[in-house]
């Protein structure tokens, strides 16, 4: 045997052990750092509810591009994603409530967006160039353009981003929530404040929701809806953000040869959810975080097969109001009534009950 | 190796000595026939995947779905990108298990290893090129992939501007040079398994039962991967991030998946080098 076959001092051996020891724990920290990016609390300046929202409200990004994770978790069964065929949209929509997705954002002011669901193989994006929006999917190889009439400064109904949304949503809180601001954190290794809104109805399922605001940019990065089992039922988080306003081509969507281009001529308001039409406007019962929609079933979707039998396997429930069936989840429990109604809301069953028997 | 070559001091042409015996690894691994069959059967999967998807688009003319491999039909560059779709699951790993597993218990298999360890060269050093073949050879695996894609993309579809995922059009060379990354980030990928084989190869002188393992822990991580109840397990899994590749083909390139995916590759790869090594420093050859 060659020379290298002779023993090796002890010390020498320990040296070795330690030297892999800390190659292992350093592989294993580099992988946690990827995975997670965890790290202790900052140490910010505080703000009441007030200021934040405020600080909120007035800032002022001229452009972004970001990488939001949204992770579902209701109870609801993981459904496979290729349930029915490709590009059904109840499927589609379906498997949203599931799982973990990752949606890219890019924004540049005052009127360029692009949102992308970039999930698997696949990837399906609504991208809005001053008045053109596209709505893009690439398991249907379609292209659907509309045009926005007017310019409007605050287009409401379009699903811009995460953060507008979120930023929607703050608005219209004060009257039904308490508001306070609690601790901090980070998100996509930024400093973010941590607003936390509580519903004061005792009805809803909702126990808390909480928001992580840039303490730098003061821009939305995280939400966070915590079902009144204790649970986070939906979180949205960004991984990734850059300040930069990203460059022009990102918004310039031409739609490819050989794609079917669909112009939508409709009132260019949701995009997403073009050519369905629900029969009646809703009625809405309650106000705040406890309301209540009741509405017609659409009559013009024939429900396919996979929905009946999603339909046929959920529990029956009857009262005054009538007969139907309970479709719950832990963030929103909705009532299909046998003739035809359907009562959503994030509240308990018999909120519902009440508002069908109200009709 | 002669003794003329042995005796050269390794002190003044470490360099040369090194790609020498690297040389002599490689020639091993490329001139043993099952290999070469090996990659035979990676190529000729793909001209069948390519054949199967020509018969259906005579059939069905624009059929829709827009995955992967529906979207050869419009272009032949894409062939490339779904064989590796098509073989990263199981046939690369496989190959990559065959290779790994002959690596050390396959010498000591035939009691080549001996000799090995009687030249001049460090162990440390021979698992090193060991582990170096290895890479090359899960670098020419996904090539060989990505290459009978595109040849029978070109023969049997056109070859012409790609249609990204996110709907964007990317010229030729902006497409190849696409397939040419995302044939080196599963090249990293598969690499990293090869190391785990690598590691599994020094604790047995049984080369079948080293790739075996080897193929059924890559078979397992995968399943593992694909049960949504373990969610929370699937980040520290080798081969969550292997179909991130196919980020490659949005517009914008998302490079996130892939960034994270390399680094786990890197981890995987580190730590199971290090267990190889201080398992095969201290290996008694008994063969």
């Amino acid at each position: 045997m060659s020379s290298h076959q002779v023993t090796q001092p002890k010390s020498a051996r320990t040296r070795t052990l330690a030297l892999v020891a800390a190659g292992v724990l350093a592989a294993a920290g580099i992988t946690g750092l990827a995975v997670r990016g965890a790290a202790a609390d900052p140490v910010l300046p505080p703000l009441t509810p007030a200021e934040l929202l405020g600080k909120v409200a007035a800032a002022q990004v001229d452009g972004l591009s970001a990488t939001f994770e949204q992770r579902s978790d209701l109870g609801l069964p993981a459904l496979p994603s290729d349930l029915g065929d490709a590009g059904n949209d109840l499927s589609s929509a379906l498997a949203l409530l599931t799982g973990t997705h990752t949606v890219r954002v890019w924004l540049a002011e005052p009127d360029k967006a692009k949102v992308a669901l970039v999930d698997g193989t696949t990837e399906s994006s609504i991208t809005r160039n001053g008045l053109d929006v596209w709505a893009w999917s690439s398991t249907k190889q379609e292209a659907v353009h509309s045009k926005i009439e007017a310019p409007t400064p605050k287009p409401s109904g379009i699903p811009v981003s995460p953060t507008t949304a979120i930023k929607d949503l703050l608005d219209k809180l004060s009257p039904t929530t308490d508001v306070a601001t609690s601790g901090t954190g980070y998100v996509a290794g930024r400093a973010v404040y941590q607003l936390v809104l509580t519903p004061k109805d005792g009805d809803s399922l909702i126990s808390q929701v909480r928001v992580s605001v840039d303490a730098e940019r003061f821009v939305p990065l995280g939400l966070r809806v915590i079902a009144d089992d204790g649970q986070d039922a939906v979180t949205v988080a960004a991984t990734s953000i850059d300040y930069a306003v990203p460059a022009p081509s990102v918004f310039d969507f031409q739609p490819p040869a050989g794609v079917t281009v669909t112009e939508h001529k409709a009132d260019a308001s949701a995009p997403s959810a073009s050519g369905k039409k629900t029969g009646t406007k809703p009625k809405t019962f309650g106000s705040g975080w406890a309301t209540v929609a009741v509405m017609d079933m659409p009559t013009t979707d024939k429900p396919n097969g996979q929905a009946k039998v999603l339909l046929d396997s959920l529990p029956v429930v009857s009262g005054d109001w009538g007969k139907g069936r309970l479709f719950s989840t832990s963030l929103v429990n909705a009532v299909i009534t046998d003739d035809g109604r359907v009562a959503v809301g994030s509240v308990v069953p018999e909120r519902l009950y009440q508002a069908l028997a109200a009709k | 190796m002669s003794a003329a070559e042995v005796a050269v001091p390794r002190r003044s042409r470490p360099v040369r000595a090194w790609f020498r015996l690297l040389g002599s690894e490689l020639g091993l691994v490329f001139g043993r026939r099952r290999n070469r069959v090996g990659l035979g059967v990676l190529f000729g999967l793909v001209v069948l995947v390519g054949i199967a998807l020509k018969v259906s688009a005579v059939r069905h003319p624009r059929s829709p779905g827009g995955d992967l491999i529906s979207a050869v039909a419009g272009n032949g560059i894409f062939l490339g990108f779904a064989g590796l779709s098509v073989e990263i699951a199981l046939f690369l790993p496989l190959a990559v298990s065959v290779l790994a597993g002959d690596a050390v218990a396959g010498e000591a298999n035939q009691g080549t290893l001996r000799y090995l360890l009687i030249a001049p060269v460090a162990r440390g050093r021979l698992l090193v090129i060991k582990a170096v073949s290895l890479a090359i050879g899960s670098l020419v695996g996904a090539a060989v992939v990505a290459l009978s894609g595109l040849l029978t993309g070109a023969v049997l579809f056109n070859i012409g501007p790609l249609t990204t995922l996110s709907g964007t059009r990317l010229g030729v060379v902006e497409g190849l040079l696409r397939l040419l990354l995302a044939v080196a980030y599963l090249a990293a990928g598969l690499s990293a398994l090869a190391m785990i084989g690598l590691f599994i190869s020094t604790l047995t002188e049984q080369p079948i039962a080293a790739t075996v393992a080897t193929a059924m822990l890559s078979t397992l991580l995968w399943i593992l991967d694909a049960v949504p109840q373990l969610d929370w397990l699937h980040p520290w899994l080798l081969v969550d991030r292997w179909m991130s590749f196919v980020d490659l083909l949005r517009d914008p390139v998302f490079t996130d998946r892939i960034v994270t995916g390399l680094w786990v590759d890197t981890a995987y790869a580190a730590v199971f080098l290090l267990l190889a090594w201080l398992r095969f420093r201290n290996k008694d050859v008994t063969s």
